[in-house]
């Protein structure tokens, strides 16, 4: 069942347009994390998502009758604390929905001990530290219990192990009683620990690649039917489009291709580098090799057992024009 | 300052001895600015956040003319009320010409803009995040104002003192308005007005002190009040 539906979605501010979506859909009940650098769009598309603000110009549609805004709580990047007591700020929200005193306080010392923040809860908000607070409006939020929750960087400005704990909260509530969540974040590895439901965004727009292997790019005609990238310190990448100028272009890492010889192969782009950090990612090998320009490459674990890398050995990276995709 | 020992000796001794023409000009004169501050609170305050809060052509415009008018002259007031409520005037028939009343139209069209403009010029310099935050909470638009209002009372409090102070220590809309009538529209300032006129300057300044003595007090009052929420600087995460 579809929660919200956004059609043709484009909000402007002035010349700039920040957020531009022809079609997207989100599911009921699903934990969606949206993924992007800074200025990608994603706290925009929150804000409509959350009916704060609305589109310059398309529809943004909560497809689901049995949902009204108080079944949405946003919790906001920078969010801001009343000037009062740790408690009374948690509870702000309950009393708008006709909540008894006694059954207000009750909800609110469950989360705020689950986040450990209860011997706070007389305290005034300023005599707090910036992980505190960040506590105490996740408690806020969450105290509410609503459908639909829509996080915006919930663990920003919080160490390893208050992000842990955040992490571990919100998953729990994910799925629960048909919950939805959305979530931004700009760790990927944060992303994909969370859900497998990770909406990638770059520069207002949805886009279907991963987005690592991201590079500003100067497209010039190349050979017959491709362009060249020129990255930076005359690194060119071979590219399948119609497009020149500046440009920024990506290459999703499961289409990179880790050898320890050059291949014989069809791909125009190969590279010799050396691997400089070996990680893991879901079910993946996730390996970084510089080139003079770092790749990220997304290989199994049979493939990695198979070639045996190690860091600091020399590979080959090699991915096709076809796969690099152009913003 | 031997004179104007004087005139504080006098002071007290007016202040003690219960003099019937001081306690009843007092009492006029807190009346008359409680009520109009009131009236001026209760309109200018929905005034500023409609102002505020909505888009509209001209707004720009409106700002300025109500900044302008926290330069209003109170004679000017007094003459253009005065049109209103006399005799020839629309409302005449009221009757409410030098009646307390009267005092109390004129103060309120005295407070009400500055109130207002004092008020707006916080709103357009607060983060609407508060606003916001309220709404992500399930906060109706006009709860979402409250929310708001309670964040910034010290403000629009001291928007309120502003408004009190000027409306307590006028005398040309309480002259013309009200007519000056012993006992019954005589305040504080009008009897200053009356007694310096009559040569009475110790007098007149020891009226003053007492205006001054009020003035204190109220503020002190306001201060306690506003005191207990106040808190500086702002509380965004990460900021």
């Amino acid at each position: 069942m579809c929660l919200y539906e956004l059609r043709d979605v484009r909000k402007c501010y002035g010349e700039l347009i920040a957020l531009d979506i022809p079609l997207l859909r989100l599911k009921n009940g699903y934990f969606y994390v949206i993924y992007g650098p800074n200025a990608a769009g994603k706290t925009t598309l929150l804000n409509l998502l959350a009916f704060l603000d609305s589109p310059s110009s398309g529809e943004v549609i909560l497809t689901n009758e049995n949902l009204g805004r108080k079944d949405i709580t946003m919790l906001m990047q920078n969010p801001y604390l009343f000037r009062t007591t740790v408690l009374k700020n948690v509870i702000f929200g309950l009393k708008y929905r006709s909540i008894r005193k006694k059954e207000q306080e009750k909800l609110a010392k469950s989360i705020m001990e689950e986040l450990g923040i209860w011997r706070l809860k007389d305290e005034s908000v300023m005599k707090l530290s910036g992980g505190e607070r960040k506590k105490v409006s996740i408690a806020r939020a969450l105290v509410l219990d609503t459908r639909v929750l829509i996080l915006d960087e919930p663990t920003a400005h919080l160490d390893r192990n208050e992000a842990d704990l955040i992490e571990e909260i919100i998953e729990k509530r994910a799925g629960k009683g048909g919950k939805s969540i959305i979530m931004t974040t700009h760790d990927l590895n944060q992303a994909f620990r969370l859900t497998d439901n990770v909406i990638f965004m770059n520069e207002g727009k949805v886009v279907n690649t991963q987005l690592w292997n991201i590079f500003k790019a100067n497209l010039t005609d190349g050979s017959e039917g491709t362009k060249n990238a020129f990255i930076k310190n005359g690194f060119v990448i071979k590219v399948v489009t119609d497009v020149t100028g500046q440009r920024r272009i990506a290459i999703d890492p499961r289409n990179v291709i880790i050898s320890r010889n050059c291949m014989v192969s069809s791909a125009l782009n190969s590279f010799r580098g050396k691997i400089i950090n070996i990680g893991k990612i879901n079910n993946f090998i996730k390996l970084n090799v510089d080139t003079g320009v770092e790749f990220s490459s997304f290989i199994t674990e049979d493939s990695f057992k198979k070639l045996s890398l190690k860091p600091g050995e020399e590979v080959f990276v090699t991915f096709k024009a076809s796969s690099v995709e152009v913003f | 300052m031997e004179y104007l020992l004087d005139s504080f000796k006098e002071a007290i001794y007016l202040l003690l001895s219960f003099d019937k023409d001081v306690l009843q000009a007092s009492r006029v004169s807190l009346w008359v600015a409680f009520t109009s501050t009131i009236i001026s609170t209760f309109s200018g305050v929905p005034i500023a956040f409609l102002i505020s809060f909505r888009n509209f052509s001209g707004k720009r415009i409106l700002i300025t003319v109500l900044n302008t008018l926290m330069a209003l002259p109170t004679v000017l007031i007094g003459l253009v009320v005065y049109a209103f409520l006399c005799r020839r005037g629309i409302f005449g028939s009221f009757g409410f010409l030098y009646t307390p009343w009267a005092m109390i139209i004129g103060q309120v069209v005295l407070a009400t803009p500055l109130i207002c403009a004092l008020t707006v010029a916080t709103l357009e310099g607060v983060d609407r995040t508060i606003e916001r935050t309220a709404v992500t909470l399930g906060a109706s638009r006009f709860q979402s104002m409250l929310a708001l209002a309670q964040e910034i009372k010290v403000q629009i409090i001291a928007a309120v003192i502003a408004g009190f102070g000027r409306v307590f220590a006028e005398v040309g809309i309480s002259i013309m308005l009200g007519g000056n009538i012993r006992f019954y529209t005589r305040n504080i300032t009008t009897t200053i007005a009356l007694e310096t006129s009559k040569g009475e300057f110790s007098r007149g300044i020891a009226l003053g002190l007492i205006l001054l003595f009020f003035a204190f007090t109220i503020n002190v009052i306001f201060q306690v009040l506003s005191g207990r929420s106040r808190i500086t600087g702002r509380s965004f995460i990460g900021a």
